[in-house]
C-alpha cells in the first residue's frame, strides 16, 4: 500500500466535526485494569474448559483450543486495543440547547440530543471509577439512557448541574 | 350477574387446565376423562366464582367531579384517588354477556406502566359509565351540563373494506402455527391405538384425497380467521375532536378507545406482506403512557387504509402528519451491503445444512445453496425500499423487515437522534440514521441502514438547535 492510498483512506475515515470535550485519561488505566480483571477471571476458565470439560462430554479437542485461543485473544483486546479504541472516540460537547454525544469502538454513534427531551442526569461511580476520582454521568431522554463515562467528580457534578439548569425549560409536552 | 361475568372471562384457562389434568386419563376411558374433565373445569369456576364475589364485595367506588376514589382488597385494602389531570385515556369495553345485562367495563388508564396504571371498574351500567366520564372530562361544570362536542372528522371502515382486511390480515397463518404447536404438544399423550387406528386409515387412503383435506383444512382456518377478524373489527370508526381521537369498534365485544393527541408520539404504516401488494396498509400510533394490558388494541389506529388514500385519510383524522413529497431513495452503492446483511447468514445456514445432509450420506445437500436465492431478492428488496424525508416538522423513515414500514414522527416526539457508522460505512460515505420515540411501556427506536452521508447530515441539522 503506497502512501497515497494510506492518506486517501486516513481522509475517508476521518470523523468530521467531532463533539468537542474528550473523556478523562485516566479513564484508559480504568478500563485497562477492567480488561485484566476479566482476563484473570476468563483466562483459567478457558483452560479449565480445555483441560476437563472437553474431556468430559466428549467434545472434539479442536473446541477447547478455540475456547483458548478466544481468550489470549481477549487479552490485548480488552487490555489496550478496546481501551484505546473508545478513549480515542468517546467525545461530548453541551450546548445551551442540544448536546452531543460520540462513542464507539467499531461502529461510531453519534448522538443528538436536545435539552428539552432530557428527564433527568445521575452520576454513578463503581469502586475503581471512585478509586481514581471519576464519574459516569448519565443523559436520561424519556426513551433512552446515555452514559458519558470517566469524568473527574468535580466535571461531572458541575456537568449535571449545568444539564440539570438547561433541561426542562420548556412547556413542550413530552 | 357481575361474578358470572368474572368468572366467564378465564372460562377457556379453566378448560385447558381441565385438559392438562385429565388428559392422561384419556388413556384408560373416554367416560373417565369426561368425568375427570368436567368435575376440574367445575371446580375451578366454583373456587374462582367464590374469589370474584368476594373481591366484587369488598370493591368499592365513588366519583366526583374531577375525582374517582377507589377502595378496594378483601384481606389488604387498598385505597386510590385518581385526579382527572392525571388521566391519559378513558375507555369502555363491553362484551357480549355485559351487554345482555346493560353493563359495561370502564378503563381508566394513568401515566406510567403496569398494572399499576390502570383501573378496570367492570360491571358499571352505562348510566354509570356516562357520568364517571363526564366527571373526568376537562371542562367539566356542574351547573351546566356539557354540551354534545361535534367531531371534526369521522371515518368509518365500510364493509367492503372490513372483509377485505379480514382476508389479507394473514392471521391463517398464526392459527395454523397455534394448531401445529397444539399438536405437536399433545402428541406424545395421544395413546397408541387412537394414533394406529388413524394410520391404518390414511394407508388406505390415496395421497390426492389427504392433499385435498390439507388444503381444505387450510381454507377452513382461513375462513376462520376472516370471521374472527370481521367480528372483531366491524363497525370500526374513527372520529377527531380537537384535542383526541375516539376509536371503535367490535360486534361481540364492543370497545370505544380514547386517544389524546398530547399522547401521540409516532404514526407507523405498516404494508403487510400480503396487503402491500393490493396496495393496502395497517395504521399504528406509538403512544406515551397506559398500562400494558391492552396495548395491542390501543396501538392500532385503523385496520386498512389504501396507500392511495392515506394522505387524504390523513387530512381529515391526523392533519399532524403527513405523507413526504419528496422521499430521498438509498444509494446505489448502499445495495451491496443490504446484499450482504440479507446472504451472509443464509449463506451460512446452507453450507451447515448441506454439511450436515452430506455427514447423514444424504445427497443434493447443495440445493440448499437455493436459499440464497430469496435472501437476495429480500436483500434488493430491503434497499429498493429504504426512505428518509425530513419535511417540515415531520421526519419519515421508510425501511422492510419482511413487511414494509413507515415511520412518521414529528420533531418535538424525537427524543433523541443517532447517526451510526462502523469503517466501511465511513468508508462508503453512509450512515445508519436512528430515531428514538416515546412508547409504552418504554422507548423504541427506528432505523434505516446505509441512508448517503449528506443525507444523514441533512436529518441531523434539521434536528439540531444551532
Amino acid at each position: 500500500m503506497t502512501q497515497g492510498t494510506l492518506d486517501r483512506l486516513r481522509e475517508k475515515l476521518r470523523l468530521e466535526n467531532e463533539p468537542k470535550e474528550r473523556i478523562d485519561p485516566r479513564a484508559w488505566k480504568v478500563w485497562t485494569i477492567t480488561g485484566a480483571i476479566n482476563f484473570a477471571i476468563l483466562l483459567p476458565l478457558a483452560l479449565a474448559f480445555d483441560r476437563f470439560a472437553v474431556g468430559l462430554v466428549n467434545l472434539p479437542s479442536l473446541a477447547g483450543t478455540a475456547v483458548l485461543a478466544l481468550a489470549l485473544v481477549y487479552g490485548p483486546w480488552g487490555m489496550a486495543i478496546a481501551p484505546w479504541l473508545r478513549m480515542r472516540f468517546w467525545r461530548y460537547e453541551v450546548r445551551e440547547k442540544e448536546m452531543e454525544i460520540q462513542h464507539g469502538i467499531f461502529i461510531i454513534r453519534r448522538h443528538l440530543i436536545p435539552m428539552v427531551r432530557v428527564q433527568h442526569v445521575d452520576t454513578e461511580h463503581g469502586p475503581l471509577m471512585r478509586y481514581f476520582g471519576l464519574a459516569t454521568l448519565y443523559v436520561n431522554t424519556a426513551a433512552s439512557r446515555f452514559p458519558i463515562p470517566a469524568l473527574p467528580q468535580g466535571r461531572a457534578e458541575e456537568l449535571r448541574g449545568e444539564i440539570s439548569a438547561l433541561a426542562g425549560v420548556s412547556d413542550e409536552d413530552v | 350477574m357481575m361474578m358470572v361475568i368474572e368468572a366467564s372471562r378465564s372460562a377457556p384457562a379453566f378448560i385447558g387446565l381441565a385438559f392438562v389434568f385429565s388428559i392422561s386419563s384419556l388413556g384408560v376411558s373416554l367416560a373417565q376423562f369426561a368425568v375427570q374433565f368436567s368435575a376440574t373445569f367445575l371446580v375451578l369456576l366454583l373456587i374462582s366464582s367464590v374469589f370474584n364475589s368476594l373481591s366484587w364485595a369488598f370493591f368499592w367506588y365513588r366519583h366526583e367531579p374531577g375525582y374517582v376514589h377507589i377502595r378496594r382488597g378483601v384481606v389488604f385494602k387498598s385505597e386510590r384517588s385518581i385526579k382527572r389531570e392525571r388521566v391519559q385515556s378513558v375507555n369502555v369495553y363491553t362484551n357480549i354477556l355485559q351487554r345482555a345485562a346493560g353493563l359495561a367495563t370502564l378503563q381508566i388508564k394513568t401515566a406510567g406502566t403496569g398494572e399499576e396504571a390502570e383501573v378496570n371498574l367492570r360491571a358499571l351500567t352505562l348510566e354509570e359509565v356516562e357520568a364517571i366520564k363526564s366527571h373526568l372530562k376537562k371542562d367539566y361544570s356542574p351547573d351546566s351540563p356539557p354540551e354534545e362536542e361535534a367531531e371534526e372528522a369521522v371515518h368509518r371502515l365500510d364493509n367492503k373494506d372490513l372483509w377485505l382486511a379480514g382476508i389479507t390480515s394473514g392471521r391463517f397463518l398464526v392459527l395454523f402455527s397455534v394448531i401445529g404447536v397444539v399438536f405437536s404438544q399433545l402428541f406424545t399423550y395421544i395413546p397408541d391405538w387412537i394414533y394406529d387406528y388413524a394410520l391404518e386409515l390414511l394407508i388406505d387412503v390415496p395421497l390426492a384425497a389427504i392433499a385435498i383435506a390439507a388444503i381444505l383444512l387450510f381454507l377452513l382456518s382461513w375462513a376462520l380467521s376472516i370471521i374472527s377478524f370481521v367480528v372483531q373489527y366491524a363497525r370500526f370508526t374513527i372520529r377527531r375532536y380537537e384535542d383526541r381521537l375516539e376509536i371503535s369498534w367490535g360486534i361481540l365485544k364492543q370497545n370505544h378507545v380514547t386517544v389524546g393527541l398530547h399522547r401521540l408520539q409516532a404514526l407507523v404504516v405498516m404494508e403487510g406482506v400480503f396487503r402491500q401488494p393490493l396496495g393496502l396498509s395497517t395504521l399504528y400510533i406509538e403512544v406515551a403512557g397506559g398500562g400494558a394490558e391492552g396495548q395491542e388494541q390501543i396501538s392500532m389506529l385503523h385496520p386498512l387504509v389504501r396507500i392511495k388514500e392515506l394522505q387524504g385519510f390523513l387530512g381529515g383524522i391526523l392533519p399532524e402528519y403527513s405523507v413526504p413529497a419528496a422521499p430521498v431513495e438509498l444509494p446505489q452503492r448502499s445495495l451491496r451491503r443490504y446484499l450482504l446483511r440479507a446472504m451472509a447468514p443464509a449463506a451460512l445456514f446452507a453450507v451447515a445444512a448441506w454439511a450436515a445432509l452430506a455427514e447423514y450420506g444424504i445427497g443434493n445437500g447443495w440445493l440448499a445453496l437455493l436459499l440464497l436465492v430469496p435472501a437476495a431478492l429480500l436483500g434488493m428488496s430491503r434497499h429498493a425500499n429504504g426512505r428518509t424525508a425530513v419535511e417540515g416538522c415531520q421526519m419519515t423513515l421508510r425501511f422492510r423487515d419482511i413487511n414494509r414500514y413507515t415511520v412518521m414522527i414529528n420533531k418535538p416526539h424525537l427524543q433523541s437522534l443517532s447517526l451510526l457508522a462502523n469503517p466501511f460505512q465511513r468508508y462508503n460515505d453512509l450512515r445508519t440514521v436512528r430515531a428514538a420515540v416515546l412508547s409504552s411501556p418504554s422507548g423504541k427506536s427506528f432505523q434505516v441502514k446505509d441512508v448517503d452521508a449528506d443525507e444523514a447530515r441533512r436529518a441531523w441539522e434539521w434536528y439540531s438547535h444551532r
